[in-house]
């Protein structure tokens, strides 16, 4: 299903590029144009020789086996699209001290010290390297705390 | 001349700063994404107070320094430091698992060493050579050769050759956001005015390598290592050497693509994997912990960030955009780079080429202080190093740009990485399509401009017509073989007796 819908989404977006070129001038759109048909051709290729090659539909596959925990990876990525929006909403610093201590615990990681320290070390690191240091703006987030 | 320019490199106010140039290169190349682009960036401010030749040297040891350290995150966490780090990613992280950081560290540093001092060598020797080379070469030309770099990224990943390519052309159609390079008219930004930049590189190569990376281990207990060692440096070193064709190899390819503008760094590692891969009698084991399979990447990259100055220094012509900070620095402290640049300015360029030798040999000397600390990274639990990467890639978003938007492009790009990987769609083949695409489609306008309007140009030029037969012989090669070895079974079985 996930490698049916990252062609779907690859295949759209190729095909998007196409159609999108016609707004364009002829010089700006002439080479996407040829690229973007290009790609579409080379997946109508992979998925027919795909199709060949197993003598079933191109579509589904079966998954490779070397993710034990192949779910694994939605909580995770939910807890980083939570961290996204925590930066937007309270800043780069809280949010990243948030999800230090969230991210091991939501790995099954039970050492509570080693989680703490972690957390604290590691903000404290990220902020004196790249906002006092390297000079970079930290989003400071919609709430605008001070740090 | 030579001697003065070492004694003037050798002053201790000049060591200090090479010195402090490589740990700080050191540590910015080693987080995920951040490359010598950054590191080269944003240290040009605190080069303003600098005399000329400490400036220099100071910037040529983040430069090199940068580069080695990009090589970290592709071996610990299959990450590559940056777009010339790609390949290492191939054998170095099949290493880090089977407990042999610490050998791929060895030979990342022993190669990157050798491949910076190749690079040095032919920047001191063979400069004149190399441009008139360069300057043979025309847009057609340029456009063939990323044609061809693409090709070889796709046929280095095994059996997705379709989707490989498949994945550079949505690269070069990624890259087409923002503004057309020859009318400078916004295109394909859908509305959306942050996308009248075009997507941020960085942002995507996070997302797509170091993000991707994380959601695979978040499904992984342990850590990346399956033993509890990290193998011996030292061991890493002594295969370098067992290795002579190889460096040979590398070091060619890493020179001939440095001195190629904009098309260096992004693809000389592969080239150069791709190369070795071909030249093994085992071919097989590449892509499971191969010595040679990081040997070469490591080297070819080394070589080429030195060889990228070439045409910097003698024509005075950027090779990338790292070498354009380079030249900007040089003008800032009134350095005229190009044809008189060594009959003007005394024993300064002596002493600016001993800088770039004693930065390679300062990161060489760090690198075997902390190599073995470095590969130690593999032995932390995945619930530690998971998070870290994360911060670490959002961090690394933000900091070229300070745009938080771009932390939403990485998150974007980690799931179709994470994807991706599952599947084992090459998406290497994506990032190079996207770091190519500006200079492949400005290459392809102005051909056409030279052609007037004929396709044609592309296949009357003598380099471009062979390159272009090369890129074509060697993609077709595996079916054609495919086909040729299923017809030797067919005869094969009907020859065979029934029964």
């Amino acid at each position: 299903l996930l490698e049916s819908l990252l062609l779907i989404v690859l295949g759209g977006f190729a095909l998007l590029f196409f159609i999108s070129s016609k707004d364009s001038n002829p010089t700006a759109a002439l080479f996407p144009r040829l690229v973007s048909a290009a790609a579409l051709l080379l997946l109508a290729c992979d998925l027919f020789l795909g199709g060949v090659k197993s003598g079933k539909p191109p579509v589904a596959k079966e998954e490779p086996e070397t993710h034990p925990q192949s779910s694994a990876w939605l909580p995770a990525m939910g807890l980083q699209t939570g961290y996204l929006i925590f930066i937007y909403l309270i800043g780069f610093i809280p949010a990243t001290f948030l999800f230090l201590l969230a991210a091991p615990w939501q790995m099954r990681y039970r050492r509570r010290p080693i989680i703490a320290l972690h957390a604290i070390l590691l903000t404290l690191a990220i902020f004196a390297s790249f906002q006092w240091l390297f000079n970079v703006r930290l989003p400071k987030g919609f709430v605008g705390f001070p740090w | 001349m030579w001697v003065e320019g070492f004694l003037t490199a050798l002053q201790p106010l000049n060591l200090a700063y090479l010195v402090m140039g490589s740990a700080i290169g050191m540590v910015i190349g080693a987080l995920p994404g951040l490359g010598p682009l950054f590191g080269v960036a944003l240290m040009l401010p605190l080069t303003f107070g600098m005399q000329p030749a400490p400036a220099i040297i100071f910037l040529s040891a983040v430069h090199a320094a940068t580069a080695y350290g990009d090589s970290f995150a592709s071996i610990m966490i299959n990450t590559p430091g940056g777009v010339g780090s790609v390949a290492s990613c191939w054998d170095g992280y099949p290493m880090a698992q089977k407990g042999k950081a610490g050998f791929a560290m060895g030979i990342s540093t022993l190669g990157s060493f050798i491949g910076g001092i190749a690079g040095w060598i032919s920047l001191v020797a063979l400069s004149p050579v190399l441009v008139w080379v360069a300057l043979k070469m025309g847009p057609a030309e340029y456009f063939m050769v990323a044609l061809m770099a693409l090709s070889l990224l796709a046929l280095a990943s095994g059996e997705h050759i379709l989707k490989g390519i498949f994945l550079g052309a949505i690269g070069l159609l990624l890259s087409f956001i923002g503004r057309d390079p020859i009318t400078a008219e916004a295109r394909f930004t859908f509305g959306f005015l942050y996308l009248e930049d075009g997507l941020p590189l960085a942002a995507v190569v996070l997302g797509l390598f170091a993000l991707s990376q994380a959601l695979m281990l978040a499904g992984e207990p342990g850590s990346i290592s399956q033993f509890r060692t990290v193998g011996k440096v030292w061991e890493g070193f002594i295969q370098v050497l067992r290795l002579p064709a190889t460096i040979i190899r590398a070091s060619i390819v890493g020179i001939v693509m440095g001195v190629l503008p904009a098309l260096g760094l992004s693809s000389a590692n592969v080239v150069a994997y791709f190369i070795e891969k071909r030249a093994s009698k085992h071919p097989g084991t590449f892509g499971q912990g191969e010595p040679r399979g990081l040997l070469a990447p490591e080297i070819a990259k080394n070589a080429c960030i030195v060889g990228d100055l070439i045409p910097t220094f003698t024509l005075g012509i950027p090779g990338s955009s790292v070498t354009a900070i380079f030249l900007a620095a040089m003008i800032m402290h009134g350095i005229q780079p190009g044809a008189e640049f060594f009959s003007r300015s005394g024993a300064l360029p002596y002493t600016v080429f001993a800088g770039i030798l004693l930065a390679q040999i300062s990161f060489f000397i760090m690198g075997l202080l902390f190599a073995r600390q470095f590969a130690k990274a593999v032995l932390i639990p995945n619930a530690l190093l998971v998070p870290l990467i994360v911060v670490l890639s959002f961090v690394a978003s933000l900091a070229l740009r300070s745009n938080p938007e771009d932390i939403v492009v990485t998150l974007v790009f980690g799931v179709l990485g994470y994807i991706m990987s599952r599947y084992r769609y090459p998406a290497a083949c994506l990032v190079l399509g996207l770091v190519l695409g500006d200079l492949v489609e400005a290459n392809f306008h102005r051909a056409l401009l030279i052609g007037r309007g004929s396709y044609s140009i592309f296949f009357t030029r003598p380099i471009s017509l062979t390159l272009f037969a090369l890129t074509v012989a060697m993609v077709a090669w595996p079916y054609i073989k495919l086909i040729f070895q299923r017809s030797i079974e067919a005869g094969s079985r009907r020859g065979a007796p029934q029964g």
